[in-house]
């Protein structure tokens, strides 16, 4: 007894201490729906409800059209497909990479598409460092300021060892490998994950993290001849995607399991401290979505806010208000038709055989960070969608488009993860839905593609990639974007 | 039954039940020195700082992989194995606890002045600077290893010195366990790759 009587002060002081996660499933009564766009003249309608490609569509080869709202396609390279995420800069796309394609590719590494005559897009040539060849998967990302191009060898999904950085600003067409040996396309192996990555603001910094076990690094790029890993840390069970704020001081970081987002004081890395450590400022998690992927800050009349997608469970995206940091608060979601628990049952008729993903969000961009528009996304199987949020609580559809169905073309393909990738759709299992009929294991139908890049808004242009239509270029229609 | 006597009844009967259990509890439980089974501030600050640790060592183990002799390589490769196995149950026990994985306090707080700061501004005994690791990974041959078995000892000693202050003051016997198995385990660690050098390897 009074060794228990001499523990209870710690007892107490751990009751203050052990935080409770600011669990936010309880949020139901956060409004989730959006409004439909409004289609004006060429559009391609949507047959079923919002994202859904019914399936009476891909059985009847309705799906192999593709359907469109307010965007028209103006130029697009299938090439071999692409994988996951791809990225975009100036008038190039580049292709991200899986890795049997380091084998089975004609073209070999990350493809560059020069689409400056939309008419005439072309592949003007391909990367093929170490990092580039063999799996991508999210690291592919573009400093949009410094004009630089980076990516980590994930390999099967949690590599890392090798980074490429390219300079894109001289000739996006030509990239142009900063940190060769010796003017080799080699470079020098280091220690860190890899899955995900995104750029700080700044440029000056290349963070990278691995799915498991919530291993995350920093890669300073002050000199990108010599990037320097400057942080290696753990911080939690699962680390997926991440955004910054713009002073890079506080770090967004996605958890796949439990779904949310962690906020961190990076500080210490951005001030380049010799023994840095990222702060925990606050765990928001929920249970309504799965598979958190990364997460956009941005202000709105200066209160602070991030945009968190989901890639598993029809979560979608939500906006978060993070006013008190320390303690978040879902203040709004945006699920499409399709994604509603009512419709569980029809998804998992239409997505039965088409792969792991169904309809999920999975990257999403802003037109700005500041007072922001519109928010564009990969929704994989629903296509590219976009929002107007001006009004942050009633967000609206005003266009999308799902590219068609490349039905036929799975075999050549070689660089889609889509088409790579067999079985049934594992992401939306948390909802009971593994398929109908379950089970299936073959390859996928290819039915509808997966657009699982982020969208780049560029004047009325729309810069896109899908794992097998490849590059895309749209362009908005009807006024939809941008806005008068 | 009057929906007013169902209640009475009810809480009698609650009352009743709790008496029984608390008589049982009493005649029935072994001794009373049973352990809280709550963690304590020692507990889950050793958990998160020690986590930080450990994935120091397997930067210091994966910036030298393939390019050590095979005596090192095999010592490097077995602190991998445990040192990765030992973050996993702790990332465990802080989940199980609902702690978080990283502390939001200061390294160390829960050594409570325990910890010297001896190594110039180190958080954690043993834990080596950046410009130490970037140091490390520029060498080779010869040089790389007998710096990788310097770096690794200085590191496993602050190691054993956080262990050894949770093998007296965790509130846990799991954690308590557990750190005397890493304070044993880096010591003998220790004790192979001091013996390396002295042989020389690497030379």
């Amino acid at each position: 007894m009074k060794r228990i009587l001499r523990a209870l002060p710690a007892v107490i002081a751990v009751a203050a201490l052990v935080v409770v996660p600011n669990v936010q499933a309880g949020a139901s009564e956060v409004d989730t729906t959006v409004a439909r766009a409004d289609c004006g003249p060429g559009a391609s309608p949507e047959t079923g409800v919002q994202g859904q490609v019914p399936l009476a569509d891909r059985e009847s080869g309705r799906s192999a059209q593709g359907y469109s709202c307010n965007l028209e396609l103006i130029s697009r390279f299938q090439g071999q497909g692409q994988a996951t995420v791809g990225a975009s800069y100036g008038h190039c796309q580049y292709l991200g990479t899986i890795i049997p394609s380091a084998l089975t590719a004609k073209v070999k590494g990350v493809n560059v598409i020069d689409m400056s005559d939309p008419a005439n897009p072309r592949l003007s040539t391909s990367l093929v460092s170490p990092a580039t060849l063999g799996g991508t998967w999210e690291t592919l990302k573009v400093h949009e300021g410094r004009g630089l191009l980076a990516a980590v060898s994930v390999g099967p999904g949690t590599g890392g060892f090798f980074v490429s950085v390219y300079d894109v600003k001289t000739d996006c067409a030509k990239p142009r490998l900063l940190n060769g040996v010796l003017g080799t396309t080699l470079t020098i192996p280091g220690f860190f994950p890899g899955h995900e990555a995104a750029w700080s603001p700044d440029g000056r910094t290349y963070w990278t993290t691995g799915a498991g076990p919530g291993t995350i690094a920093a890669l300073d790029m002050s000199n990108p001849v010599l990037p320097r890993v400057i942080f290696n840390g753990l911080t939690g069970l699962t680390n997926h995607g991440l955004g910054f704020s713009p002073d890079g001081n506080r770090a967004y970081v996605a958890s796949a399991v439990p779904a949310g987002i962690t906020i961190f004081d990076s500080s210490d890395i951005q001030s380049r401290k010799l023994f840095p450590r990222l702060r925990r400022i606050a765990d928001t998690t929920w249970e309504d979505g799965g598979v958190t992927q990364h997460a956009i800050p941005f202000t709105r009349d200066g209160k602070p806010y991030y945009l968190a997608v989901d890639e598993f469970a029809s979560g979608g995206a939500r906006i978060v208000d993070i006013s008190d940091e320390r303690a978040p608060r879902v203040v709004r979601k945006l699920k499409l038709e399709i994604n509603r628990p009512e419709n569980m049952p029809l998804r998992a008729k239409d997505t039965a055989k088409n792969g792991i993903f169904g309809y999920e969000a999975h990257y999403c961009s802003l037109d700005r960070t500041v007072d922001p528009t519109t928010v564009a996304c990969g929704w994989t199987q629903s296509g590219i969608r976009v929002f107007d949020i001006r009004d942050l609580m009633n967000p609206r559809e005003i266009a999308y488009f799902n590219p068609p169905a490349q039905v036929g073309k799975r075999a050549e393909l070689v660089n889609s993860a889509h088409a790579f990738v067999p079985g049934q759709p594992l992401s939306d299992a948390a909802n009971g839905n593994v398929g109908d009929p379950a089970g299936y294991l073959g390859p996928v139908d290819m039915t509808a593609d997966w657009c699982m890049s982020p969208p780049r808004l560029d004047g009325d242009r729309l810069w896109v990639n899908c794992d097998d239509n490849g590059a895309m270029l749209l362009r908005f229609t009807n006024g939809a974007y941008p806005r008068s | 039954m009057s929906r007013m006597r169902m209640v009475m009844v009810a809480i009698a009967l609650l009352v009743a039940g709790i008496a029984v259990g608390a008589a049982g509890g009493v005649l029935l439980a072994p001794a009373p020195q049973r352990p809280p089974a709550a963690p304590s501030l020692v507990d889950i600050g050793f958990s998160q700082d020690m986590i930080v640790h450990h994935q120091q060592a397997l930067e210091l183990a994966g910036l030298v992989r393939g390019r050590l002799g095979p005596s090192a390589a095999t010592v490097a490769a077995t602190i991998e194995n445990s040192q990765q196995r030992e973050i996993g149950l702790m990332q465990g026990w802080l989940s199980a606890w609902d702690a978080p994985q990283v502390s939001d306090t200061e390294p160390m707080a829960w050594m409570a002045g325990k910890h010297d700061h001896g190594d110039a501004e180190a958080p954690m005994p043993g834990l080596l600077s950046r410009a130490e690791l970037d140091e490390l990974a520029g060498l080779n041959g010869a040089e790389l290893e007998s710096r990788f078995i310097r770096l690794m000892i200085r590191h496993h000693t602050g190691g054993v010195e956080m262990a050894t202050i949770a093998v007296r003051e965790a509130a846990l016997p799991q954690v308590r366990a557990q750190a005397r198995l890493m304070v044993a385990e880096q010591r003998k660690e220790m004790g192979v790759l001091s013996g390396l050098l002295t042989a020389g390897a690497g030379r």
